[in-house]
């Protein structure tokens, strides 16, 4: 278990790695639809919790997210165990659906613009 | 605080934030504050705790010294790498401490704040905020530029939505990412008729071993509403 765990750290590190380009700003690519419930929650909780480190999904504290090839399920693990400088989110902060919410607008901003 | 326009005695409003810069009120009457929040420097460093942004209620308390976000600094969010958890301060919380209406970038330093009461210009009711940009690596290293721009903050959401910046690969200063654009926005104010959003932008700042402004290179934008 514990080399699973240190494989899918590691492959998340080199996702991140060969992270790159992304900017998903309102003036250079518009506005984000949020017709979808689901994508507009995950904006929500985003904001809360994800923001401060990677504003608009873009590199900050922590590196871009907009281009950021990973899954869903690689994303929420991330988000469970933390890596690196960033911290575990345990679900008594970030619920369970509001964790698929942020995959989902994680997704939606991928490919937007 | 408050005291009268003639002069008088001060008056406490709110407290317990940490270093709160803009100040304005919504087209509903609400009293909004920026509060530049905690660093990863000094005797207890705190990590990843964003700047914030409040609605500034009579009586309440805003967290500091021991919340970010309503959350206790010794939640297990905001332990810097290879360092201690932070500790808390004070032995018993005066009262619970008020969350923020939303949160902006770690080192973005949000400051100026001004509101929206156009339909002529636009997003009606929504905060205007001047991100005056990072200070690393004396603040703390980043791996990207924060701030240097105008953001717009829905705040019935506590979205945050890029408003102003510059082109290029990455986000960031004129001076880094090239062109003449923004440098570090520091206040904002919407012009009373409603056509433009007017910026203040200190200019060119670098951090090297002290901060270096250079001289005649701040300028005031001008921001109005393109024509469909």
């Amino acid at each position: 278990m514990k080399r699973a765990v240190l494989a899918v750290a590691g492959l998340a590190v080199a996702l991140t790695a060969c992270s790159s380009g992304g900017r998903r700003g309102e003036p250079l690519v518009g506005p984000l639809p949020v017709d979808d419930p689901k994508v507009a929650l995950g904006q929500v909780v985003f904001n809360r919790n994800c923001e401060g480190c990677h504003p608009g999904g873009e590199a900050g504290l922590g590196p871009m997210l907009n281009s950021f090839p990973a899954p869903g399920f690689l994303i929420k693990f991330q988000v469970r165990r933390g890596l690196g400088a960033m911290p575990a989110f345990p679900p008594t902060v970030i619920a369970g659906g509001d964790l698929d919410a942020i995959v989902a607008y994680m997704m939606a901003m991928r490919h937007h613009g | 605080m408050r005291t009268r326009l003639g002069g008088g005695s001060l008056e406490l409003v709110a407290w317990g934030f940490r270093n709160p810069f803009g100040l304005a009120f919504a087209p509903d009457g609400r009293l909004y504050v920026t509060d530049n929040a905690y660093d990863k420097r000094g005797s207890r460093p705190v990590f990843g705790a964003g700047d914030q942004l409040f609605v500034v209620e009579q009586g309440r308390w805003y967290g500091w010294p021991d919340y970010h976000g309503g959350r206790t600094v010794a939640s297990g969010l905001y332990e810097p790498p290879g360092g201690d958890e932070p500790r808390r301060v004070l032995a018993r919380d005066p009262r619970p401490p008020s969350r923020p209406v939303a949160l902006f970038a770690v080192h973005s330093s949000s400051n100026g704040i001004d509101f929206s009461r156009s339909t002529a210009f636009g997003h009606v009711g929504d905060a205007f905020v001047a991100q005056f940009g990072d200070m690393a690596t004396g603040s703390g290293k980043v791996l990207g530029p924060v701030g240097f721009k105008v953001v717009r903050v829905d705040v019935t959401r506590g979205v945050v939505h890029d408003f102003a910046i510059n082109r290029g690969r990455q986000n960031g200063p004129a001076t880094k990412v090239g062109g003449a654009g923004i440098g570090r926005p520091v206040a904002v104010r919407c012009d009373p008729a409603g056509n433009a959003l007017y910026v203040v932008d200190f200019g060119v700042m670098t951090i090297g071993d002290s901060p270096q402004p250079y001289p005649e290179t701040g300028v005031i934008w001008r921001i109005t509403r393109s024509t469909p």
